[in-house]
């Protein structure tokens, strides 16, 4: 019995002697001397002494005893050698084990802070997700559209190429096939430049009638671009030309249109009502240019087209070993030899290239880096009022960190354990954000007009989780860096004095900490807001431009007929008849024309036309847009007519050639005297078409001048002629509704089918719609930097709010001192706001300095909006300050209600 | 030769402390005893194999050591099985019995 009693004992000696041990090391008290080889000694030592008292007690004298002893033992040397070397090892398997285990314990501990307080870690992580979530949502779509190369081989060498007209100062013009093919011919250093033009075309056969986006191709445009079909062929070099009638197919159209079976291959479709036999299917992912749907090659001959009419867009390959420099020059001695062999239509004329991934994101890029930089910045105002939020608890654990540190916890140890829990905070909310971050990436892409955001693709991908990874990281430090600099600072065991009381003390230190905080976070946000209200006023400007014509009530619709069809230009004319007689008796259309290009509809068209009696360079070809237009346009779309008269159903195919100018041509063409009675020739293909050769035509009147397209450039010179006379394939709708302008879609449609069944209208938009297209990118701008500063400004407040309402609670009791002493209510508001709009006023000249930097930054965005001007800063500094005076009332009202004798009491 | 027969004996000893420490926890002095007195000091372990044993098996996890008091008040190092080394005895105890089989068979028949 006593033996058991004794062994139980023992073993609970030791257990509890154990767990002592371990909870000792692990406050840090306890510095372990776990040296192996002293060990090693005394455990062998130990064993020496029994075995000799053993011997003793048997009788040995005691010498005789430790002789026996030792040589029963044997080779001792050799034994302590070795437990030593196998001590050793032990000793590091255990101190591995220890470090990771205190890892797990902070860990643990930290999670069981974090718990402890969920209202407070949820908002820090509903904070930080947030933050974290849309940067990089916003990196993602940088990173898909800037900093990924095109998805064709080697990309960079791809350049978009153009014709530009110095003189008429535009530098990005489409190109005459002509100029295109002696090109081709003369570059070395280009390997190929390939042309290609947009057709909308009739889908007709195995379903509805469908319009679709082509693209009309010179031969070589595939291998331009390097890509391979994936399944079939692309065009063979010298299939183009009329009489090829092939198509390849878009993978999209594919899927949708021939439920993506292979079979399609040799199959003939119905295209702009004329058979095509499709010999390739594009890969998924493939579409160039972006809104393509489909490619066939060109169907017209280039020998029988004009060099000075435009069309086509150009791309093209560097050859081997070639520069964009080398290309540049090469191209200006070609445009040189072109300009001196045909002087009548290239004078001026030279050749732009622009490497395709820049020409591509350039309008997105400043935009995009714009935003980034603006999430940035609420990332940072996030994590500027975190770090104010952890240093509140930080003051709060003051009380702890003094009991552990007093315990003998190290400074280090409790800095590591403020880093994990800073850390896990940012690591949990960098989760939720990646979650966030694909339905973010969705919105930006919506939120985006067009497809100006190309390929970004709204998965979760590695660059992302990096990306993720690396910010939340650093936040974790940035947030972090505030409770641990406190932790620093505090040298004293104050903490541990008032930690029973339930009250802290708190340095100057760390108030000053926080008060600069705030104001950081203050500045910030008054950039944010500045920069969102530079883009506000920006689109109201954009708004406010008066486009010369009033789109309110009109009705638009497309046509496009197939050249192939309506070869003849009197069957052009005939279609026109017949759709005006149409139109014309439809129930509430107050009027009703037609043009070849609407205003904001992604289509302009301009042509060389000379003046008769030229005499100030009779050679120069002059260049401007021209129009075809019904008689009823100028009314429907109520264009203004200044002087002479308007095109009327007299201007017909056999009636003298008439022309209508705008304001803007009559004072460029004619700036001496008045453009009206003057003659001029144009040089179009439809011209040419209509009349054989370019006829003179009168101007007859001129009319206000419209916005085409772009709301902020000053209106280009128009001639506008009798589409009778003019009669082209493109045929645009416009029409003045009596009710809304979207009831008339479905009796237009019908009627359009009527005069030919099939023709489907496309691109049926009322007038407003079109021009509020037009406005989505600065739009887009605007929403995404009001979102941005709105959240600054909520965090901004909230951290105002949270400095002065900790200050109200920690000076209660002096405030009811004062209140008992008689301090008036006004003196303790003033007292507070003191407290709250200090950091307030210290970081508004900060921001009132930083924010004409960022205006600069953003010019490039703006329209008129002066980036500079004083009313664009001091809205947002009146609306923050306002804000944070707000924010200090709830905990003025608090103050204001102290209870004297309860506060005096308390204290 | 003589470095398998070393290593034979060293597998030997290794079972020998496993088995002795199925009692419980125990120090180094305690084992040396265990195994005199169940031997009857037939099998003559001399008390230097029999540490470098313990601190063998120490490092390969089979059994832990940790500083206790000993019965008569002093530091003493105290050895027990961990689960390991549990696993590990009843696989090498096998062995053995196979092993000891397959002798008593020879010299037994």
């Amino acid at each position: 019995m006593a033996p058991l009693r004794r062994r139980r004992l023992q073993d609970h000696r030791r257990l509890s002697g154990r767990t002592l041990c371990n909870l000792l090391a692990r406050l840090g008290l306890r510095r372990r001397r776990d040296d192996p080889e002293r060990g090693v000694d005394d455990e062998l030592g130990y064993h020496l002494e029994r075995r000799a008292e053993e011997l003793i007690a048997r009788g040995a004298s005691p010498g005789e005893a430790r002789r026996r002893a030792a040589e029963e033992f044997g080779d001792v040397r050799q034994a302590r050698a070795y437990c030593a070397r196998m001590a050793a090892r032990v000793e590091r398997r255990r101190r591995r084990r220890r470090a990771a285990g205190d890892l797990a314990l902070d860990v643990h501990y930290a999670a069981r802070t974090l718990a402890r307080t969920p209202a407070f870690t949820a908002l820090i992580v509903v904070i930080m997700a947030v933050g974290i979530g849309a940067n990089t949502a916003v990196f993602s779509v940088i990173n898909a559209v800037l900093l990924q190369p095109l998805d064709y081989p080697q990309a960079d060498r791809l350049l978009q190429v153009w014709e530009s007209d110095a003189r008429q100062g535009s530098f990005e013009d489409p190109i005459s096939p002509l100029d295109l093919e002696d090109w081709q011919e003369q570059s070395t250093t280009l390997a190929e430049i390939a042309g290609f033009g947009y057709e909308a075309l009739a889908l007709t056969g195995d379903g509805p009638a469908e319009r679709i986006v082509g693209i009309e191709t010179s031969d070589n445009f595939f291998a331009t671009l390097g890509v391979e079909p994936a399944l079939g062929r692309t065009f063979a070099i010298g299939e183009e030309g009329p009489g090829n009638r092939v198509v390849v197919l878009g993978n999209s159209l594919w899927r949708s249109r021939f439920a993506a079976d292979p079979e399609v291959l040799g199959r003939s479709i119905t295209l702009g009502g004329l058979p095509c036999v499709v010999i390739g299917v594009m890969p998924e992912g493939f579409a160039f240019p972006s809104a393509a749907e489909l490619w066939t090659p060109f169907t017209f001959d280039v020998g029988q087209m004009s060099r000075g009419s435009h069309f086509l867009f150009g791309i093209a390959r560097l050859a081997p070993g070639a520069t964009l420099m080398d290309a540049r020059a090469e191209t200006a001695a070609i445009a040189a030899r072109l300009e001196a062999a045909y002087p009548g239509t290239n004078a001026n004329h030279s050749i732009a290239l622009v490497p395709l991934h820049e020409q591509l994101v350039g309008d997105v890029e400043l935009t995009l880096w714009v935003v980034f930089g603006a999430v940035g910045l609420v990332l940072l105002v996030a994590c500027g009022n975190v770090a104010n939020l952890l240093l509140v608890r930080g003051a709060a654990r003051a009380g702890e960190m003094s009991i552990r540190k007093a315990l003998g916890a190290g400074r280090w140890r409790l800095v590591r354990q403020l880093l994990i829990e800073s850390t896990m905070l940012s690591l949990l909310s960098g989760a939720i954000g990646l979650m966030l971050t694909a339905w973010g990436v969705e919105a930006l892409v919506r939120a985006a007009p067009g497809n100006v955001l190309r390929g970004a693709r709204v998965g979760i991908d590695a660059s992302m989780l990096l990306f993720a990874l690396g910010v939340s990281l650093l936040a974790a430090a940035a947030f972090g860096a505030g409770p641990t600099l406190q932790l620093a600072g505090d040298r004293g065991h104050g903490g541990l004095l008032g930690a029973g009381s339930g009250r802290t003390t708190s340095g100057r230190g760390l108030r000053r900490l926080r008060d600069g905080l705030v104001a950081v976070e203050v500045a910030m946000t008054l950039v944010l807001l500045f920069a969102a209200g530079l883009l506000i006023g920006n689109l109201a400007e954009l708004r406010d431009v008066e486009p010369g014509f009033r789109s309110a009530g009109v009705l638009t619709a497309r046509i496009a007929l197939p050249p192939e069809q309506y070869r003849d230009p009197a069957s052009r004319r005939q279609f026109m008849d017949r759709l005006t007689a149409e139109v014309a008796a439809l129930p509430g259309i107050v009027s009703f024309g037609t043009v070849d290009s609407l205003p904001f509809s992604f289509s302009r068209s301009a042509t060389s036309f000379a003046i008769e009696g030229d005499v100030e360079s009779p050679e120069a070809p002059r260049h401007a847009d021209i129009r075809e237009v019904t008689p009823g346009y100028f009314r429907t779309m109520a264009i203004p007519l200044l002087r002479g008269r308007e095109i009327t159903a007299d201007d017909g195919a056999g009636a003298p050639g008439v022309a209508v100018v705008n304001e803007a041509y009559a004072r460029r063409f004619f700036p001496g005297g008045d453009a009206l009675g003057r003659r001029i020739q144009i040089g179009s293909g439809e011209e040419v078409a209509a009349y054989g050769e370019p006829i003179w035509r009168e101007i007859v009147g001129v009319v206000g001048n419209i916005i085409h397209d772009d709301l902020t450039a000053a209106a280009a010179p128009e001639m506008y002629v009798p589409y009778e006379q003019h009669p082209s394939t493109r045929v645009a709708l416009a029409l003045r509704t009596r009710g809304e302008p979207a009831d008339a879609i479905e009796p237009v449609r019908q009627a359009v089918l009527r005069v030919d069944p099939g023709q489907p209208v496309y691109d049926t938009l009322p007038m407003e719609a079109r021009l509020e297209r037009f406005l989505a990118v600065p739009r887009a701008n605007a929403w995404l930097l009001g979102v941005f500063s709105a959240v600054a400004l909520s965090l901004a407040i909230i951290g105002v709010a949270s400095v002065v309402s900790y200050a109200v609670a920690q000076r209660t009791p002096e405030l009811g001192i004062r209140v008992a002493l008689g301090a008036s209510a006004a003196s303790v508001v003033r007292l507070v706001l003191r407290q709250g709009m200090a950091p307030v006023a210290a970081g508004l000249p900060l921001g009132l300095a930083a924010a004409p930097l960022a205006g600069r930054l953003m010019e490039a965005l703006l329209f008129r909006t002066d980036p500079t001007r004083p009313s664009t800063l001091l809205l947002p500094a009146a609306l923050l300050t306002a804000a944070s005076l707000l924010a200090c009332l709830l905990p003025a009202r608090r103050a204001l209600g102290v209870d004297p004798i309860q506060t005096l009491r308390a204290g | 030769m003589a470095r398998r027969a070393g290593a034979l004996l060293q597998g030997t000893v290794d079972v020998l402390v496993l088995t002795t420490l199925q009692a419980g926890p125990m120090h180094g002095y305690g084992v040396s005893s265990a195994i005199r007195e169940r031997t009857d000091g037939v099998v003559g372990l001399d008390d230097a194999a029999l540490y470098q044993a313990l601190h063998r098996l120490e490092a390969k996890g089979w059994v832990e050591g940790d500083w206790g008091t000993s019965e008569n008040n002093r530091r003493a190092k105290y050895y027990r099985l961990t689960g390991k080394g549990r696993r590990q005895l009843r696989k090498e105890a096998e062995t053995w019995r196979r092993y000891a089989d397959a002798v008593f068979k020879i010299i037994g028949a």
